[in-house]
């Protein structure tokens, strides 16, 4: 039986729904990350497992029991998860220790000095035994953090949910909180991190949750989310992109509105100049003139700009549906179209997959 | 994409400014083609046009086809962007491109 | 922009112009400070109609008769409330109003502290005073009414108005109130704020409201209990039923008819004003009986002597010089007297007692008894006398241009005009005429510049009537006029030796005097007067300097008990002591004079000594008196050696002879009495029977005392006579006290003497005299006054504090008022805290019901003064309940402190980071285990500097209970103002000690504060093994 089982979950507000459908199955020893762009519920995720949020709709089990049934002990299920937040919210009038000391002391009834010998070993695990006698706010972030997740440790919990644990560090205090969480993972804990470090969540997960739309929109090992992601949207993110969607259905689509949408997107991005009208001109060039006469009055067609400013370069990538069809070999093509195209886009490829024709090309930063 | 025309005695100009592609140049096209055999000049001013696609090449082209009968076609005020497209394609030796 | 300036003259810029308008306006500001800081200027009114005028402010008691009378009365002026009548004194004083309108019995008593206040003699009004009944209980009405006519036939009513309003008694008559517990009560409420009617004396309700109340209580087979309650709450009171009668004074008008009933009046009052003395111009009114005067003495029945035959025999002051000892003499022969050098000096002895009187010339005994209200002059002179001025003889043109001079302002007016301003009490117009340099050369004139009004010196300059007459007729007759103050002895040497050419003040025309000057016609027809003080109030005009005895610390010899005291070692006192202060301790002390240092520095309060000894050293000592009835009376005698019987024989012989031919008396006469000169020993004369050795206590004067370095005294004098008659040769030895005894025990002397009581046990070791003097034991305590004319700063605020506080013991009331104000206070802080918790919780529930109710709930609490508050809970909430009104006033203040509180609580809550809730949540805490162990200790940190604010803010606020009916600290203030009409102590101490006691309550709050914070705390864990690094 899985540790946790999510089925069906709903979150709504009435503005916005961060979650709409959430399924999913954790089991012990696992190390989940959970990645995606702001706002698509992550966090909302983590806490609906732990009640801090109400769902709206659907069901959690743990350990088999609906913990949204009425009657339940919420404390009592609570007790078996820890929480680490972004935020560290360590409690101000409480010297470390006494943080440490008193989860142990006051719900699950240990001695004091039961407590504070457990306590005293998880901060020295943590490295923070030194400052025990210290008060948080004389504490940097990074230790803050480290002294959470003793405090959490100190509960024996199942399972620790982390909440963006590193959001809030200097990136020179991000180390030491990365190093803790990996030590958990050697010790067994069973783990789900929302997190923006990429490279921490590929190293230690057994298990990638990438959200977007308000679902679990791929799901599957680092391998397969970082190396081979299956959905466009993960593989801009996984990129680290920044995506721009146009889906086209018939041969009387809106061609200026797209070009418009382009320009746009551009403009947001900060695109240098000659991409836009790189862009612009592939789209033109290659769909208008070549594709559009072979496509029948509707198909399925879209465009995807991915924009990563890290890098300075655009991904250019067309799909359409129907039999394969390469336009850049179909000589009854217009020559100057074609020329315009190879001149723009040398590294133009196309491949059929699945049904659905691709013409993808990466462009750089232009070199006279 | 906006057009406007002058003419002086065998002279017409067109000023072309925005775009001139696919769904434009066909509203150039036309105007090109009620050019009248007397006429002896054609002047395209693109001063104000930003973008220039294969569907715009082949306006100014049959534009040039047309004028090599009856006098001369003159291109004017390129920008940069539209004369690398002109180069790209290797028609700026065919046209005549004023500064 | 060039603009001409106001003046016209030169052309200005904008910034010029707006400097001068600038300049002009500071000018007019500070000209009106000045003026208004001078305060309003000095009215003079002529009769009440002068009081109902515009911009004539009246201070009226509110909810009084007087103030309802006065609204039509005084319908143009503008009135002032006031709710306690000192409170308008005190405005009256400090000339915030301009005159007091209330009762006249209540004013009469209050002028008696304020010689600077009179009382217009007509009246505005009269009143019936009744008691105040319930409309509905004509049961009662009819009861009251049956009682007073029996009190009124019986006579009692008449006897008490006498002894109330007349003699102005402070107590209960014995028996009148019984306290019998078994009668069921019946509720009065009083004011206790007016005497002689509802007052407070030693801590006790009394007057003559408070003594009919238990009269009439008993009548009616019921026990009176009082409530004591602002003025204008009576009626209310009274209304509502929470009292079932009123006696305060309470003057029966037809507003107050309508809502309450009235008994048969049982005394009618006047509705009176006062007014400042300086302000009023009109005819010289008949003032009250004891308060002062500025006229003269209309008659002599306030002075200690009515007549020059009572004085006479009495010790005088006589300045010398003047020819006054020589007319004391005549007119009073059996008077001793002292000289001194100036009629200032004469004032000075006679107001501390040390002379009875003094002859004066008219003029400057009227002016002295303007300025010195404590003392008067016997309207008939002694013998008349006219003033005038001294002249060179060589000068005859001068006496010509002088008498033509005052003949022409005889004439003309002037002179009158003179007298009127000189005598008067403006100074403003006491000026001199402008000096003026004449052609026909200089006058020098010697003054005798101690006489006002006449000559003296006043900021400096010499003025005074007759300077300000002779300057003018000089100066006009064109000479030039020096003046030059001097002594009254050197006027005449001045003149004779032709230093100075003219001499005037006070100086009168005599035949002697006219052998060697000239004088003018008389500038002023005087006379020669006796000047003496007033009587005292409450005394009687005693012969001798007694001590008045509402002017000690203890009035009775019981009230001393238990307080520290001294014994001289080896005196009968220690007995006594014993016996009559059993409550006491008492030190020992070798010598009286040990004793009185330790009495005057406040180290012990009083001590026993012998009648003549006290009656002696207290005529002499301003600072101490003696408590008249002897605790046991005492026959003073000599102790002689039981083996020398024949002195006692010789002793007893002479004393029985000096008894019958009145030696005794005489000598009782001279050494008790005050002239030093004739207190003389008899000469020494050698005996042939031998030297009798007297071993003598000489510290008790006038028995025995030093004086010169020579023993004498009465008892001194009065053996050493008979024992030189007899034909002894007397030693006097002088020792202490208590080795005297031992000393003729020893036969190292034959017999002793100094105020020694014979008492049986001394007859054991002694044989004893005839009694020499018939005295008794009485107690020495400190004065409570210090009578003396220019006390300082300092003195007067000692004796202020004194009067406010230590008289009747007065800090007990404030101790209880105190006691009132921190119970009422922490009371309420605790409930209203809870309460406020509890109001907290449902404003932070998540039901909009509850949360809204306890937001409308703390937005009225807010809007609502407290004192309105406190008022509606009292009359309204528990009306009809008879609840103590403390309860009241700790469940209203609870209330109110209840709805700030839980704000501050709901603030501080709030501030706690939601963060680290979730984080508790998180871990599996509850709400509550949330609420108390993570919120609570981080919202008190924010909570309690602002709960301190609000906890000191109510126990401020409590002052206001006294308007229903709680004597706190404030109230108490209130009472001891009503006694003494002094506003400075009460109120000052009043806000000191809540000053005092929100800082001790703060205290303990930052102590909290400090306690609460983490970082304070010790950075270790309790009961916990902790870990080696």
């Amino acid at each position: 039986m899985s540790m946790i089982s999510v089925k069906h979950l709903c979150k709504a507000y009435p503005n916005i729904t961060p979650l709409k459908d959430i399924n999913c199955e954790i089991e012990r020893g696992e190390v989940i990350s959970i990645i995606g762009p702001s706002g698509t519920g992550k966090s909302t995720l983590l806490r609906c497992i732990n009640c801090l949020e109400h769902p709206t709709k659907g069901e959690i089990y743990v350990d088999g029991q609906n913990i949204l049934a009425a009657g339940v002990d919420l404390n009592k299920v609570r007790q078996k998860m820890g929480m680490v937040f972004q935020q560290f919210n360590l409690f101000a009038h409480l010297m470390i220790i006494e943080n440490v000391m008193l989860g142990a002391t006051d719900l699950l009834g240990k001695t004091r000095q039961e407590a504070y010998d457990h306590g005293m070993e998880l901060l020295e695990s943590v490295g923070m035994a030194e400052k025990a006698f210290a008060y948080p706010d004389e504490l940097s972030g990074g230790q803050k953090q480290r002294v959470a997740i003793a405090r959490t440790l100190s509960m024996n919990p199942e399972i620790i949910l982390f909440d963006e644990p590193t959001s809030a560090l200097d990136p020179t205090m991000v180390g030491e909180v990365v190093s803790v969480i990996r030590s958990l993972k050697e010790k067994g804990m069973t783990m789900m991190i929302v997190t923006h470090e990429m490279k921490f969540a590929r190293d230690i997960s057994t298990r990638i949750f990438y959200m977007d739309q308000g679902l679990i929109y791929e799901d599957g090992t680092p391998e397969q989310i970082f190396g081979n992601p299956q959905k466009e949207r993960t593989r801009i993110f996984i990129k680290q992109l920044k995506p721009y969607h146009a889906d086209i259905k018939s041969q009387k689509f809106d061609f200026l509105g797209i070009n418009s949408e382009i320009a746009q997107f551009m403009h947001k991005n900060l695109v240098p100049e000659h991409f836009r009208d790189a862009s612009q001109r592939l789209f033109e060039e290659l769909f208008m003139q070549c594709v559009l006469p072979h496509l029948p009055a509707t198909f399925s067609a879209a465009l995807d700009l991915g924009w990563s400013d890290r890098n300075l370069l655009l991904e250019f990538a067309l799909r359409y549906d129907g039999p394969a069809y390469n336009p850049l070999t179909d000589t009854n093509n217009d020559e100057l179209a074609l020329l315009l195209v190879r001149k723009t886009a040398p590294e133009l490829k196309h491949r059929y997959e699945n049904g659905m024709n691709y013409l993808e090309v990466t462009l750089k930063t232009e070199t006279k | 994409m906006k057009i406007t025309k002058t003419q002086a005695g065998q002279t017409i100009t067109y000023v072309v400014s925005g775009r001139l592609d696919t769904v434009t140049a066909p509203d150039l096209g036309k105007e090109i083609d009620a050019v009248t055999p007397d006429i002896k000049e054609l002047v395209l001013d693109f001063d104000g046009l930003e973008y220039i696609s294969s569907a715009g090449i082949r306006t100014v082209l049959t534009a040039q086809k047309k004028m090599n009968k009856q006098g001369v076609l003159k291109l004017r005020h390129v920008c940069p962007a539209v004369l690398d497209v002109f180069e790209l394609t290797g028609f700026a030796d065919i046209l005549t491109i004023e500064k | 922009m060039k603009i001409t300036c106001l003046t016209g003259r030169m052309p200005a810029t904008r910034a010029y112009f707006v400097h001068q308008l600038l300049l002009g306006l500071l000018v007019i500001v500070t000209t009106g400070l000045l003026f208004g800081c001078s305060g309003p200027q000095e009215k003079k009114f002529t009769s009440l109609q002068d009081l109902n005028k515009p911009g004539v402010t009246i201070g009226v008691s509110q909810g009084s008769a007087s103030e309802m009378e006065s609204h039509k009365v005084f319908n143009k002026s503008h009135l002032q409330m006031f709710i306690v009548d000192v409170d308008g004194y005190e405005a009256l004083r400090s000339k915030k109003v301009d005159a007091v309108a209330y009762d006249r019995d209540i004013m009469e008593i209050a002028v008696r502290n304020m010689p600077e206040m009179m009382i217009l003699p007509q009246n505005y009004g009269t009143y019936k005073i009744g008691i105040g009944i319930n409309k509905k209980n004509t049961e009662l009405l009819q009861k009251v009414n049956a009682q007073l006519d029996k009190l009124e036939a019986d006579g009692i009513l008449p006897e008490m108005k006498e002894r109330w309003l007349g003699k102005k008694d402070q107590q209960l008559p014995a028996g009148v109130a019984k306290d019998d517990t078994s009668l069921p009560v019946i509720t009065i409420g009083t004011s206790g704020l007016v005497p002689p009617w509802t007052f407070m004396f030693n801590n006790k309700l009394t007057g003559y409201d408070i003594e009919l109340s238990w009269r009439l209580a008993t009548a009616l087979g019921k026990r009176p209990e009082f409530k004591i309650m602002n003025y204008d709450s009576l009626v209310a009171a009274l209304e509502t039923g929470k009292v079932d009668m009123v006696l305060a004074n309470l003057n029966e008008t037809p507003e107050r008819l309508q809502k309450i009933a009235f008994s048969k009046p049982y005394c009618t009052s006047y509705a009176a004003v006062m007014i400042r003395k300086s302000e009023w111009a009109g005819a010289d009114a008949k003032t009250t009986a004891a308060g002062g005067t500025n006229a003269k003495a209309a008659d002599n029945s306030d002075l200690a002597y009515k007549s020059i035959a009572e004085a006479n025999g009495k010790t005088m002051a006589v300045v010398t010089g003047m020819l006054l000892d020589r007319h004391t003499e005549q007119y009073l022969p059996k008077s001793p007297y002292n000289y001194y050098n100036t009629y200032t000096d004469c004032l000075t002895a006679l107001k501390t007692g040390k002379v009875e009187g003094f002859l004066c010339d008219e003029p400057v005994a009227r002016e002295m008894q303007r300025t010195n209200p404590e003392i008067g002059y016997l309207k008939e002179a002694v013998m008349p006398d006219q003033l005038g001025i001294g002249i060179s003889k060589s000068r005859p043109d001068l006496k010509q241009v002088l008498d033509a001079g005052i003949k022409k302002y005889k004439e003309d007016g002037t002179l009158k005009k003179l007298d009127q301003i000189w005598f008067g009490s403006d100074d403003s117009l006491k000026v001199m005429p402008a000096a003026k340099t004449g052609s026909k050369g200089t006058v020098i004139c010697a003054v005798a510049a101690e006489n006002p009004p006449l000559a003296y010196i006043a900021n400096g300059k010499l003025v005074g009537y007759e300077a300000s007459l002779v300057t003018d007729i000089l100066q006009d007759a064109g000479y030039t006029v020096v003046l030059q103050p001097m002594d009254f002895n050197a006027v005449i040497p001045s003149v004779a030796s032709g230093k100075a050419q003219v001499l005037f003040g006070a100086v009168s025309i005599t035949e002697e005097r006219k052998q060697s000057l000239l004088f003018s016609e008389s500038d002023y027809k005087s006379g020669l007067v006796l000047v003496v003080r007033k009587a005292a109030a409450g005394t009687a005009a005693a012969a001798g300097a007694t001590s008045p005895q509402d002017q000690l610390t203890y009035k009775t010899v019981a009230a001393l008990n238990g307080k520290p005291v001294a014994v001289l070692t080896g005196t009968i006192f220690e007995a006594v002591t014993k016996k009559v202060l059993p409550k006491s301790t008492y030190s020992q002390y070798n010598t009286y004079a040990d004793c009185i240092e330790a009495l005057k520095s406040g180290k012990i309060e009083g001590f026993f000594d012998d009648e003549p000894v006290a009656r002696n050293m207290t005529s002499k000592d301003t600072e101490l008196g003696y408590i008249h009835a002897p605790v046991v009376k005492v026959q003073y005698g000599v102790g002689i050696s039981k083996d020398r019987p024949e002195i006692k024989a010789a002793l007893d012989a002479g004393l029985k002879r000096y008894k019958q031919d009145g030696t005794l008396k005489k000598l009782d006469q001279i050494w008790f009495g005050s002239d030093e000169k004739a207190k003389q020993m008899p000469a020494t004369k050698t005996g042939s029977k031998g030297t009798i050795r007297c071993a003598v206590a000489a510290e008790s004067e006038p028995m025995v005392y030093v004086r010169n370095g020579k023993i004498v005294g009465y008892e001194t004098a009065l053996v050493t006579q008979i024992l030189q008659d007899a034909g002894y040769t007397v030693e006097l030895q002088n020792m202490n006290f208590d080795a005297a005894i031992p000393s003729v025990v020893a036969h190292k002397s034959d017999l002793m003497f100094g105020a020694v009581s014979i008492t049986e046990e001394r007859k054991q070791s002694l044989l004893f005299s005839e009694p020499t003097y018939d005295g008794g034991v009485v107690a020495v305590v400190r004065k409570t006054v210090q009578p003396a004319a220019d006390s300082s700063f300092m003195a007067g605020l000692k004796e202020s504090f004194h009067r406010n506080f230590l008289v009747e013991d007065r800090y007990k009331m404030v101790l209880a008022g105190l006691k009132t104000t921190i119970f009422i206070t922490i009371c309420a802080a605790i409930l209203g805290t809870v309460l406020g918790f509890g109001v907290c919780m449902l404003r932070r529930s998540e039901q909009k019901f509850l949360s809204t109710l306890a937001k409308i709930f703390v937005k009225v609490m807010q809007g609502t003064p407290l004192v309105v508050f406190l008022m509606i809970m009292y009359y309204i909430v528990f009306g009809k309940l008879s609840i103590n009104p403390m309860y009241v006033a700790i469940i209203a203040f609870a209330i109110n402190m209840a709805a700030y509180t839980s704000e501050m609580m709901r603030t501080g809550i709030d501030a706690v980071d939601k963060g680290q809730l979730e984080a508790a949540y998180a871990m599996g805490f509850s709400k509550v285990q949330t609420f108390i162990k993570i919120v609570t200790p981080q919202a008190l940190k924010h909570i309690l500097p602002v709960y301190t604010g609000e906890f000191i803010s109510m126990m401020k606020m409590t002052s206001v209970v006294g308007y229903i009916a709680i004597q706190d600290l404030t109230k108490m203030s209130d009472i001891i103002r009503s006694r003494t009409y002094e506003a400075f102590f009460p109120l000052i101490v009043t806000a000191l000690i809540y000053l005092v006691v929100a800082w001790s309550l703060t205290s303990i709050l930052v102590y909290l504060e400090y306690k609460i914070d983490p970082k304070k705390r010790q950075r270790t864990l309790k009961g916990v093994q902790l870990k080696q690094s």
